[in-house]
């Protein structure tokens, strides 16, 4: 039967909660860092994931597919950033759901509070393990301005912190 | 030298993930919006079908029609 998606394209539904159980987690985070928002950050999960299936793109590496999961992601997570006429900021309730404990809320809360450029830099740095030269193909920008944006994030999560403890 | 500013931000950022439940919410999302697709790609395959078939007949016929007027 004609079904508009070629054989590789056509997944079983185990196929596709086996692909949800790898990567939603990582693609959750990125966007996560971006919109603020947890039922926002899903959806970016969710458009990513369909993406992925519909287009079926080739890998030649494990690496090469989270790079261009993330790349997707951070993208989809931008649009849907353009569409908001406000920032929104971090929603307590929602946030017990995605693993900050409760004992974090504030701190959590005063990291999202930095600039999405800077979050997306610094997480896939410190938190996923990538290399200044490896962010800069996945984001799009120069290495410089990779090293520009984790040095200035540093600096604000410094400021960040030591104004919440003078206060 | 990883501050403690930054241990926060790995620790923090690095327990940010979704739940099983969630996982399930959206796998099964996305099943449902895959099979949608699948459902509209064959109806556009049937309406694409029927206008091709329309399309030939016509030929057809108005091919037909210009023979018998030769004829005549």
């Amino acid at each position: 039967m004609f079904s508009g998606l070629t054989q590789k394209q056509n997944k079983s539904d185990e196929e596709i909660k086996e692909l949800v159980e790898k990567y939603s987690s990582l693609i959750f985070r990125i966007s996560y860092c971006i919109l603020c928002n947890v039922e926002d950050a899903e959806d970016a999960v969710q458009e990513t994931l369909l993406k992925y299936i519909t287009k079926a793109p080739e890998f030649n590496s494990e690496e090469h597919r989270k790079a261009w999961l993330i790349k997707v992601s951070a993208n989809i997570s931008k649009n849907m950033l353009m569409f908001r006429l406000k920032r929104e900021a971090v929603n307590i309730d929602d946030v017990k759901n995605i693993g900050v404990g409760e004992a974090d809320y504030e701190t959590f809360e005063l990291i999202m509070s930095l600039p999405a450029k800077h979050k997306i830099v610094m997480t896939l740095y410190y938190v996923e393990g990538y290399k200044s030269k490896e962010i800069a193909e996945i984001i799009g920008i120069s290495e410089e301005a990779v090293r520009k944006r984790l040095q200035k994030g540093r600096e604000l999560l410094k400021t960040e912190f030591e104004k919440e403890e003078l206060k | 030298m990883t501050d403690r500013y930054l241990r926060e931000y790995i620790r923090l950022i690095g327990s940010v993930s979704l739940n099983q439940s969630r996982k399930d919410c959206i796998s099964d999302q996305i099943i449902q919006k895959i099979a949608e697709r699948k459902d509209l790609s064959g109806k556009h395959f049937a309406a694409a079908s029927a206008v091709a078939v329309l399309a030939i007949g016509t030929f057809l016929i108005a091919r037909g029609m210009k023979q018998d007027i030769n004829i005549m």
